[in-house]
């Protein structure tokens, strides 16, 4: 038996060397514990509390703009900023650094100081990007190696290859000056990066969230310094999507440089069938890169006083009567009230509503008319005589199928409704009842209505197809076809009027009269002035003897090829003058441009 | 014996410190997991509470039951480990886990605790004499090296010391001469150096720089370690708090839930709190070592030594590592650490300790 346990003496004096060895260990580890959590504490107290990460925004690369061939309307070109983290700067040792590196005057000294000093967030960078000259570069170069929260940071910034002809159909990008909404930045995390450009006007403005991108994350491990320690992980920021316009550049150039010697114009093509936009042109139009960096206030100053009006968008906000290109509206009221095209007026000159004299274009009168050649020769006294048999209610109705009232539906960034009048809005505008005058006034397209250029190119493309076709700025991207209330032979009788304007003899459009391409369309003097009762008696001036300020728009609408439509237009030249002999000529340079290039 | 009887002679104090480790545990992975039951802290009291009760199970049967599968068991452990070889996941650079059916098992726990039950049921009935002759050192040399080699073809060289250190430390309590304990040594500083020049892979020796200079590395190899004794120093002498660790709830500390969940603990109940814990453990150990020399039975004190030696070097070899006194090796912290293959080794190597305590007094039963 106890042959059994031989080793228990044994193992129990090995037991006392085992504890005693393990004592030993475990004398260790207490040493450690107390090593690190008391006598070090502080030391560590302070490495884990300054352990701080700290998420850094990394700013996308903003898409590009591309013409429907594929041309660069607008890019990304590199280049540098100076970003300041000005909570460790003390404002005025800042205010001389920026004097002897940036040579500038005390003025704009003083608007970036108090730029600084608005910035409410006193952790932000404050990004400079203008003035940097090389010698500034290279000065704040060496500056950044000596100074913390200085540096220099290699940016974007945004690129207009075409300078002038697409200005204001893009828009610009510009830094916010307010922080948005907290909800809104929390769906764009990218707003809260300093100095990153949004897009103000047209286009970019429009797409501006596409073309933005998404923002980048950058985990950094920072001491209480804000010293990056080390980078933890990345998310590379999303390159915001390019745009590919349906615009054609070709065509666009081409308009820019045959409307701009006319001082102040206007034009729009549009695709009938898809709503593609061909040509967007407001001119006169500044430089579309003197808004990527600040602009200079006596530059800014001249531009917004400038007559001709450069700043604004005279496609969609621009308005004015549509004289006689609205005959085409009329027209169709005729139609729709039941009166036969075939019945005729007869036109002396004038027509006499009221105690008060409605004066034809044509002073002579243009005798014996139906409606398709008041249509062509754009006679006045049919259209006054026919406004009273038909009344203002009937071409309200009309006048809103064709779109007029309302914003032009579409890929516009911002437009204006313009006016389309009727007793109801009289009285509640004006106070005052509405006059049977009112009604021949406006049959014309004078008096109280008003229509912007892309309102116009719409209500000729519903004329084409009988269907209302949402613009598109954007190629191939369609929106929905919305069939017109019209009767389809109504249609057809006022194309072919049109029609007849630019090829009948007596037609007022035949400026646009085309070898390369049947044109169709329709003239329209927008009058600016009243014409006094006296001049009238001299003879009424001539448009070309008046001061510019005073002269008639010229109006022309259209569309090409004649009897299977794929495009229209709506043109103005501001001031022109009379629109058969301005308008229509430059439209159907166009026309015949956008069939050379575009398939 | 009756069931009455075994039950009144388990050792209840062991017993319960082994719940107030378990509760303590479960409340650190509790925290780790950001004040929720999941995703550790409930998957851990469940497999406590399973493992615990099959241990109970296991303290009933005698140990003349449980020896009979000294070998089997040995082999099983042993062909896990070649199943590991070959089919194990690579997590954490190394092939230490395999993968059945859901489970993920960390087949060196189960080879730990296999090795030393074999080794005691052995060694039990040698003599002094015989043992110690060459030709039987080498047969029980030989059982050490099986696993130990396997784990190192991992590769895990940390694991497999630990392995031959177990192996041996049941060989030396059983009695090993001390004229072989000292040729081992003189073996040992020969065998080391050369190890170093030509056996250690470069990530080995790293880890050793690493362990003398963790600074040298800190956004590699040596952030662990930098980050672990960070934790612990915020701590302080009463920690931060429940679920105010810094360090392990911002996630600076990895693996917090794992291999340094004691520096989690540390810097949310600082140096008190981690004494008190390994106090708790040390009782446990010492309380061992107080039957061991009371009982009757060479398997008993072999077995309640070996065990309480497996315990007191996962517990030393954790916390030094966490502290930075030890190169990085993969060694859980019982009950404490996230992870079902310690706790049921421990278990189950406590279950074999138990069934030879409770039936130490009947020699019928061994």
């Amino acid at each position: 038996m106890k042959k059994r346990t031989p080793l228990n003496p044994t193992i129990n004096r090995r037991m006392a060397l085992a504890l005693s060895f393990k004592g030993l260990l475990s004398v260790l580890i207490i040493g450690r514990v107390v090593n690190l959590q008391i006598q070090n504490r502080g030391k560590y107290q302070t490495l884990s509390n300054n352990n701080r990460v700290v998420t850094k925004l990394l700013a996308p690369l903003r898409g590009d703009i591309y013409d429907r061939n594929g041309k660069a309307l607008a890019t990304n070109i590199n280049y540098n900023l100076l970003g300041l983290d000005i909570s460790n700067f003390d404002h005025d040792d800042l205010a001389k650094i920026l004097r002897q590196g940036l040579k500038l005057n005390d003025q704009l000294l003083q608007d970036i100081r108090d730029e600084i000093e608005s910035l409410n967030d006193p952790d932000t960078t404050y990004v400079l990007d203008d003035y940097l000259d090389e010698e500034a570069l290279a000065y704040f170069a060496v500056k950044s190696s000596i100074y913390d929260g200085m540096h220099l940071i290699s940016g974007f910034k945004r690129h207009y290859p075409i300078d002038h002809a697409a200005t204001h159909v893009l828009g610009y990008i510009s830094a916010l000056h307010q922080k948005p909404d907290k909800d809104i930045l929390e769906k764009n995390p990218e707003l809260k990066i300093p100095g990153l450009k949004v897009g103000r006007t047209g286009l970019e403005k429009l797409y501006d969230k596409t073309l933005r991108g998404n923002a980048g994350f950058e985990f950094v491990e920072v001491n209480a310094k804000g010293k990056v320690i080390r980078p933890l992980s990345k998310i590379d920021p999303i390159r915001g999507q390019s745009l590919n316009l349906s615009l054609s550049m070709d065509v666009q150039a081409f308009a820019y440089d045959l409307l701009a010697p006319e001082k102040s114009a206007a034009c729009l093509v549009m695709d009938v069938q898809s709503g593609e936009i061909i040509t967007c042109l407001s001119v006169p139009a500044p430089n579309a890169n003197i808004f990527t960096k600040k602009i200079p206030q006596k530059l800014w100053d001249d531009l917004s006083q400038d007559p001709y009006t450069p700043l604004l968008d005279k496609v969609n906000m621009g308005l004015y009567a549509p004289g006689s290109t609205f005959k085409i509206v009329s027209a169709l009221a005729i139609l729709k009230a039941g009166i036969s095209p075939e019945e005729k007026v007869f036109c002396k000159g004038y027509t006499q509503i009221g105690n008060h004299r409605f004066h034809c274009w044509q002073r002579q009168g243009h005798g014996w008319v139906n409606m398709r050649q008041a249509l062509s020769q754009s006679c006045d006294c049919y259209f006054y005589d026919m406004s009273q048999k038909v009344g203002i209610d009937a071409l309200y109705s009309m006048g809103r199928i064709m779109g007029l009232g309302a914003k032009a539906a579409g890929d516009y960034e911002s437009n204006q409704a313009g006016i389309l009048p009727n007793p109801d809005w009289k009285m509640k505008r004006f106070k005052q009842p509405w006059f049977l005058g009112d009604t021949a006034q406006t049959y014309i397209g004078q008096g109280y209505i008003t229509t912007n250029i892309a309102q116009l190119c719409q209500m000729t493309t519903i004329l084409c197809t009988g269907n209302l076709v949402p613009a598109s700025m954007i190629k191939n991207k369609l929106g929905v076809r919305t069939k017109i209330n019209i009767k389809e032979e109504h249609l057809q009788l006022v194309r072919q009027a049109l029609q007849d304007a630019v090829v009948q003899e007596g037609g007022t459009a035949g400026g646009a009269k085309s070898s390369k391409i049947t044109i169709a369309g329709k003239t329209g003097t927008s009058q600016v002035r009243r014409i006094s009762l006296a001049e009238r008696q001299d003879g009424v001036k001539n448009n070309e003897a008046l001061e510019w300020q005073q002269r008639d728009h010229a109006l022309f609408v259209g569309y090409a090829p004649a009897d299977k439509p794929k495009w229209a237009i709506s043109l103005i030249i501001e001031h022109g003058g009379g629109g058969g002999y301005k308008a229509a000529p430059l439209a159907k340079a166009i026309l015949e441009k956008v069939k050379e290039t575009v398939s | 014996m009756r069931v009455a009887a075994k039950v009144k002679a388990l050792p209840r104090f062991l017993l319960i410190l082994f719940v107030l480790i378990s509760l303590i545990g479960t409340l650190t992975l509790y925290s780790a997991g950001g004040m929720s039951w999941s995703p550790w802290a409930l998957g851990h009291i469940i497999k406590i509470i399973f493992f615990m009760g099959s241990m109970l199970v296991m303290a009933m049967l005698p140990p003349k039951f449980w020896k009979k599968f000294a070998y089997p068991a040995y082999a099983l452990a042993v062909l896990l480990l070649i199943l590991t070889e070959i089919m194990g996941s690579h997590r954490g650079g190394a092939e230490r886990w395999l993968e059945l059916g859901g489970m993920t098992i960390q087949s060196s726990e189960i080879a730990k605790v296999a090795l030393i039950f074999l080794l005691s049921v052995l060694l039990s009935k040698e003599k002094l004499e015989n043992f110690n002759r060459p030709m039987k050192l080498l047969f029980y040399l030989g059982l050490i090296a099986i696993p130990a080699l396997l784990v190192i073809k991992q590769p895990d060289l940390g694991t497999a010391l630990l392995i031959i250190m177990l192996g041996i430390f049941v060989l030396i309590m059983a009695g090993l001469s001390w004229k072989w304990i000292i040729s081992g040594l003189v073996l040992l500083s020969i065998t080391v150096p050369l190890a170093w020049f030509f056996a250690l892979h470069d990530y080995q020796k790293d880890r050793v720089y690493t362990f003398l200079d963790p600074s040298s590395d800190p956004s590699g190899k040596g952030y662990h370690i930098i980050q672990s004794q960070i934790a612990f120093g915020s701590g302080g002498l009463f920690g931060k708090g429940l679920g105010q660790g810094s360090q392990g709830q911002l996630k600076f500390l990895p693996e917090s839930h794992t291999d340094f969940v004691l520096a989690f603990f540390a810097e949310e109940w600082g140096a008190v709190g981690v004494i008190t814990l390994l106090a708790l453990f040390t009782l446990i150990v010492i309380n061992l070592y107080h039957f061991a020399y009371q009982a009757r039975e060479s398997l008993t004190k072999l077995l309640c030594t070996s065990f309480a030696f497996f315990i007191f070097l996962a517990v030393f070899i954790n916390s030094g590592m966490v502290m930075g006194i030890l190169p990085v090796v993969g060694v859980p912290l019982p009950l404490i650490s996230n992870g079902g293959s310690m706790v049921m080794a421990l278990f189950m190597g406590m279950g074999l300790c138990l069934s030879a305590m409770v039936h130490d007094q009947d020699r019928h039963a061994f």
